[in-house]
């Protein structure tokens, strides 16, 4: 795991200070070193976090004859096998690197090289030979990727404060993006919150040549039509799915040369991964979990239970509201994302725990809810589908109480929250009908923006129901749910902001088995009434691994992961940072949100000590914290930046400069 | 429907047919869980516990799922 940045520079001889600088800003995802490599029209930047081949794999890396260069940031976890195969074919390898592996895949299959790949990457290739540069990212978007332009130069880099280094690149907050951003939670690849700032779509890859930029896409979730599902048996679906997820945890617990931890929520994804770590390798495993001070929002109990059943060496961090709000400008600055939650913030809290324990690799349970139907949204979409067939039925209205036992137990409260709430937009054939209600609820927040930073004339909901894939008619609604969220929150937040992001702020690397290519497929393939049989959610993955967890585990109500939001800044006094960022002149003078809203919104939070507010203020705090941080750290440019790379710096230097042609270049 | 499928709806019945503590929601669970796996909408009338509550009830609701079986 580690940062990449670069530049290609058709008219000039790219500076070698420029991609420094660019090393600096994001050194803290490659704390182990870094490295660049320059010729007359690109440099490759590179940070590196050492995991594989721990002595070698300095990168920017070539192939034989320096005519293919490689910096990369990620795991290519099927390297043995694709290794083994290039060598059948001819290919010379000098060290055990999976970076290795992907130069000679490019020159061996070329684009097709990316459907061979089991793994997390965003990758910059510089084929010499053809004069192209290619800029390529995983399947779900594990890894980020982010480019620009300046004049003639494309600038690409792992984090966008990379990009921000080089002072001909505009700061700028995108309307449209910010208009995204408080509708789906994140932007939607390749747009970002930053205006001419674009990302690598997930699946996706760049191809760069002279003034030529060619997006194509290699791979996009997908379903098989309703009622062809391959195989029908829940117990055949079963035994696939553990085998399956045993293999990709196997896999990403044992393909690494340093030590790997694991994630225990206290939910059965991590308990899952962990399980199988345990029960099907040899290591000693140690975990690490996440404690709240606030009884509220803390699982310390689920989490103890599946350490001591596991016999894992255990650890965990309590984090009270406070601690939250002290660490949120560092949180943004990694986020590089408005956010409408503050649960990224304990994440960071989490992997620096990571860091400190020695450990710079985690395998978590991300992605399950998405790929095997486990959030409430889905059990909402299914009830909500249900009584769209016959809005009027008495019957089908009642479906909402099966949703939350509360709805139960408050006969007078559960009618009046289904007619306000779950009875909007119920259009059977709306294709977004699982998302409407999350949609609304969200979009409620633009009401704050100020007229200038408004996209007008966007309706980003029909935008992105319009770019869903033509087969998706034929898909169960269910699938179009889960393709709804693992293009829009699982890229843009669960494996950025709160994923990949807080991670690598402590340089620690997460693995997710989940994600696998093999169980992502093979899950897209099972009958969507198996997924969430009689409204259980993520039932094939409890019956598949029953046997390995306790059943206190398998049967609590799934719990979504939450933290302190208003709390965090009012609770236990305020953050410093707190009234600098957001007082009525700094949001004036940052022009996103109107002012006169946020300052009455920040006094009733303040009286209430942050606690009790609805779910839409606590919402409305978070946009306006993050939002503000983002813009006093990346468009006003009040934070200092790494001027350093880590070193030791490995220079690559083949420009064509007079000292280059006195001394004689390194390879 | 293929054969097949239908076999393993007939499977599944008896794990979506465990119940909650209340015969009416039961029969909701139940019937959102047909309505999705044979892609049918079921008539006002049968939305009840005994329509819905057993194998029996619901295979004399629904005889395409056995006959062909």
């Amino acid at each position: 795991m580690c940062g990449i940045c670069g530049t290609h520079s058709p008219g000039s001889v790219p500076e070698v200070d420029a991609v420094t600088a660019m090393m600096a800003a994001i050194g803290h995802r490659g704390p182990d070193g870094s490295g660049y490599y320059r010729d007359e029209r690109v440099a490759l930047g590179h940070v590196r976090l050492a995991i594989i081949d721990t002595a070698h794999g300095e990168q920017p890396m070539c192939n034989e004859d320096g005519t293919v260069w490689v910096s990369f940031n990620g795991e290519i976890f099927n390297y043995v096998e694709l290794m083994a195969q290039l060598k059948d074919r001819g290919h010379v390898f000098a060290t055990h690197c999976d970076t290795e592996a992907i130069v000679h895949a490019w020159e061996e299959w070329g684009p097709g090289c990316f459907d061979r790949f089991n793994g997390q990457w965003a990758v910059a290739i510089w084929d010499r030979r053809a004069g192209e540069l290619v800029l390529s990212r995983d399947r779900f978007g594990v890894r980020p990727l982010y480019w620009t332009t300046a004049g003639d130069r494309l600038l690409f880099a792992s984090e966008v404060k990379a990009l921000f280094t080089d002072p001909a690149v505009t700061r700028e907050l995108d309307p449209i993006g910010l208009d995204q951003a408080l509708t789906f939670w994140s932007t939607v690849a390749p747009r970002t919150v930053f205006a001419g700032v674009r990302q690598v779509p997930p699946g996706s890859y760049l191809r760069v040549r002279g003034d030529s930029r060619e997006l194509h896409r290699y791979w996009e979730p997908g379903f098989p039509e309703r009622g062809t599902e391959p195989v029908q048996d829940i117990e055949e679906n079963a035994r696939l799915l553990r085998q399956a997820v045993v293999d990709a945890t196997r896999l990403r617990f044992l393909r690494s040369d340093v030590p790997v931890g694991a994630y225990l929520s206290g939910g059965i994804d991590s308990a899952v991964t962990a399980s199988a770590i345990a029960h099907f390798t040899d290591a000693d495993l140690h975990t690490f979990s996440l404690r709240f001070a606030d009884s509220e929002f803390d699982e310390g109990h689920y989490q103890r239970l599946m350490s001591q059943r596991l016999g894992t060496v255990h650890r965990d961090i309590v984090v009270s509201e406070r601690d939250i709000g002290e660490i949120l400008p560092e949180v943004v600055w990694h986020a590089e994302n408005p956010l409408l939650r503050m649960a990224p913030a304990p994440m960071f809290l989490l992997s620096r725990l990571v860091r400190q324990a020695g450990y710079k690799v985690v395998v978590t349970g991300e992605g399950a809810d998405e790929v095997l139907a486990g959030y409430d949204l889905f059990r909402e979409a299914r009830v909500r589908q249900f009584w769209a067939r016959d809005p009027g039925s008495p019957a089908r209205a009642r479906a909402v109480e099966l949703l939350y036992p509360w709805m139960r137990r408050s006969p007078n409260l559960a009618p009046a929250f289904a007619q306000s709430f779950f009875s909007r937009n119920l259009d059977p054939d709306d294709p977004a009908l699982s998302h409407r209600p999350r949609w609304d609820s969200t979009g409620v927040l633009k009401s704050m923006l100020a007229d200038t930073a408004r996209a007008t004339g966007l309706d980003a909901a029909a935008e992105l129901v319009a770019g869903m894939p033509a087969a998706s008619v034929g898909w169960d609604p269910l699938s179009r749910a889960q393709y709804l969220e693992m293009t829009t929150l699982l890229p843009g937040y669960i494996l950025a902001s709160q994923g990949d992001r807080m991670l690598m702020a402590n340089g620690v690397e997460g693995r997710f088995p989940f994600l696998d290519p093999n169980v992502a497929s093979l899950a897209a393939g099972f009958p969507a009434r198996q997924k969430l049989l009689g409204l259980d959610e993520k039932h094939l993955l409890k019956r598949a691994f029953a046997d390995l967890l306790p059943s206190e585990v398998v049967d609590r109500p799934k719990q979504p992961y939450r933290s302190p939001d208003a709390a965090s800044l009012f609770a236990q006094g305020s953050p410093d940072w707190l009234d600098d960022v957001t007082s009525e002149a700094a949001v004036e003078a940052a022009g996103v949100f109107r002012p006169a809203v946020t300052s009455r919104l920040l006094a009733k939070c303040r009286k209430a000590g942050g606690l009790g507010l609805s779910n839409t203020d606590n919402m409305r705090l978070a946009a306006i914290a993050s939002v503000q941080l983002l813009h006093h750290q990346f468009i006003a440019g009040r934070r200092t930046v790494p001027q350093t790379p880590p070193g030791p710096v490995a220079a690559f230097d083949h420009a064509p400069t007079k000292e280059n042609h006195e001394r004689g270049v390194r390879a | 429907m293929a054969q097949d499928a239908r076999i393993a709806i007939l499977n599944e019945l008896p794990d979506v047919l465990v119940g909650v503590g209340d015969p009416d929601l039961d029969a909701t669970r139940v019937a959102i869980y047909l309505e999705d796996a044979l892609d049918v909408v079921l008539p006002a009338e049968a939305l009840d516990r005994h329509h819905l509550g057993s194998v029996e009830a619901i295979t004399a609701l629904l005889p395409g799922l056995v006959e062909e079986s």
